[in-house]
């Protein structure tokens, strides 16, 4: 009887959440224990003392009016809209150069031994990819995206890069996409992972469902909402949360080059991976300056000149000409002020 | 008891009545799968995985007392579940404690121990990415030294004086400062359940 007490005290500092060690090495014993008599009576308490009722955090609340248009969606027939947007951003697409490397990691331990395949999307290609699962998504320009062959038990891919993601919904199988600083899980949604290795910024952009994020040391850091952009600078460890209209986000993979008031060295840094160019700014102010526009299947060169057009700037391309190994190296672009 | 659901609509799949089911149960499923997982984003998961299963079994529902009972079945074997597979992974993190805490004795290591644990995992994090992975496949995965030094490719000294250094480091940490980088997290644990 005493035993008894002395477990019911430490359920009780356990579940109000100031415990001990030894409260835990308890509650820790009697989950593991092999008759669930007593955990059941613990528990059952606990659970006869949390009031029904109304929920009142507005983030719960939303996500079990996710949960439920799970089960009754509002939409009729999801499966159909899809194939229809599939179908169109096929038909935007130039055709995508599909590099598929796979490496076998010869493990000496046999249970752990993991082959992995890499899908890489090379400089100036977009790459529409399908995991095992089911899922699917884009692949931007200079992306690489890694997975284990064998991926149906964990759902877990390595991004370096952009990518949109569809996740296929697996009953409570979790899927993972790991960056070097965050990792986003999902159920099954749409969403866009930017994580290139050169910038200090990984943003994820939420379209549909919802997804949790988890900072560097795998502890949940923010569940984000469609429509939010969650902006995290590796440098500072810190995030931004804003509200965005996701489809903007996602335009990239309809061969859509969008700028919103982005500053002209991002625009550059994008231009570089979707053209496969080095593109050079030789000016500080001009890197500042916020340029707007969309372009679409449109070349380099137009696009340099129109923006020539509405900035301060002007540019020239430097001639291709072989290297000392006869290697033709990227074509190269000097932005200067005008 | 004044449920403002109806057990009829339900078993009928009443698309209103199970907003209504929802809404009267999230916060105490939640709430209750919180205080033994102590993670907001497995406490959702048990609501989900217990929501979803009330839908499923739809048919079978009863009124009053024995909706009550099976709610509580389902989530106090889902949160058992979730439970024991956490408590799995994390079980090298309590070992580790306990190792610590018999060979030093700078730190209080038994109260406030949802603090402790933070703090390891922080700690590790902090160590040179090297020093880590041999660190976490000796002390995780519980390789054997030898296996290890096989895989990297380098010498069983090599492995032990990682791990040695790895266990002073911890000591050291422990001893003397609080944890830092916490702005992250600190940030968003004001979840306003």
């Amino acid at each position: 009887m005493e035993k008894r007490d002395k477990y019911k005290g430490a359920f009780k500092r356990f579940e109000e959440g100031k415990y001990t060690r030894s409260d835990f090495k308890q509650v820790n014993e009697l989950f593991e224990a092999d008759s669930e008599e007593e955990l059941s009576e613990f528990l059952h308490d606990n659970w006869q003392s949390i009031p029904e009722g109304e929920t009142k955090s507005p983030k719960l609340k939303r996500f079990i009016d996710q949960i439920h248009d799970g089960i009754f969606p509002a939409k009729p027939s999801t499966v159909k809209i899809l194939l229809n947007y599939y179908q169109r951003v096929a038909a935007i697409l130039m055709i995508p150069i599909l590099l598929f490397a796979i490496h076998w990691f010869t493990v000496k331990e046999p249970q752990r031994a993991e082959a992995m395949a890499t899908i890489v999307s090379p400089l100036g290609a977009r790459t529409s990819f399908v995991l095992p699962d089911g899922s699917t998504g884009w692949l931007n320009s200079g992306s690489e995206l890694t997975y284990p062959i064998n991926f149906h038990h964990e759902r877990e891919v390595k991004l370096v890069g952009e990518a949109f993601f569809h996740v296929k919904h697996q009953d409570g199988d979790k899927f993972h996409v790991r960056t070097n600083g965050l990792t986003v899980q999902v159920l099954g949604t749409q969403f866009d992972v930017s994580a290139y290795s050169a910038n200090e910024k990984i943003s994820v952009v939420l379209k549909e469902g919802s997804v949790q994020i988890f900072d560097k040391n795998d502890q949940a850091a923010y569940l984000m909402k469609p429509d939010e952009r969650f902006d995290y600078n590796t440098q500072q460890n810190q995030a931004v949360i804003s509200k965005v209209d996701a489809t903007e986000f996602v335009l990239w993979t309809e061969g859509l080059l969008q700028f919103k008031g982005e500053s002209l060295e991002d625009v550059m840094a994008k231009l570089s991976r979707w053209y496969n160019v080095d593109i050079e700014i030789h000016d500080s102010q001009l890197k500042k300056y916020n340029f707007r526009a969309t372009f679409k299947d449109e070349q380099l060169d137009e696009i340099l000149r129109m923006i020539a057009l509405t900035t301060p700037m002007k540019y020239q391309i430097e001639e291709r000409k072989p290297n000392q190994n006869g290697i033709y190296v990227k074509r190269k672009i000097i932005i200067e002020k005008k | 008891m004044d449920q403002p659901f109806n057990v009829e609509q339900l078993r009928r799949g009443d698309s209103r009545a199970f907003k209504q089911f929802f809404q009267y149960y999230g916060e105490k499923v939640f709430a209750f799968a919180f205080s033994y997982l102590k993670n907001e984003t497995d406490a959702q998961e048990i609501v989900q995985e217990v929501f979803l299963k009330v839908w499923k079994n739809r048919q079978n529902l009863k009124v009053n007392t024995s909706l009550q009972a099976y709610l509580f079945t389902i989530t106090f074997n889902a949160v058992k579940k979730t439970f024991l597979r956490r408590s799995k992974e994390q079980a090298f993190k309590h070992s580790l404690v306990d190792e610590l805490d018999s060979e030093t004795d700078v730190q209080d290591f038994e109260n406030q121990y949802q603090l402790v644990i933070a703090k390891l995992e922080l700690f590790i994090e902090e160590m040179p990415e090297r020093r880590r992975q041999i660190f976490i496949a000796r002390k995780k995965e519980g390789k054997p030294v030898k296996q290890i030094a096989e895989e990297m490719d380098i010498s069983v000294k090599t492995i032990e004086n990682q791990i040695t250094e790895a266990m002073k480091y911890l000591k050291n940490r422990f001893g003397t400062e609080l944890p830092e980088g916490l702005n992250l997290l600190v940030l968003f644990l004001d979840y306003d359940h």
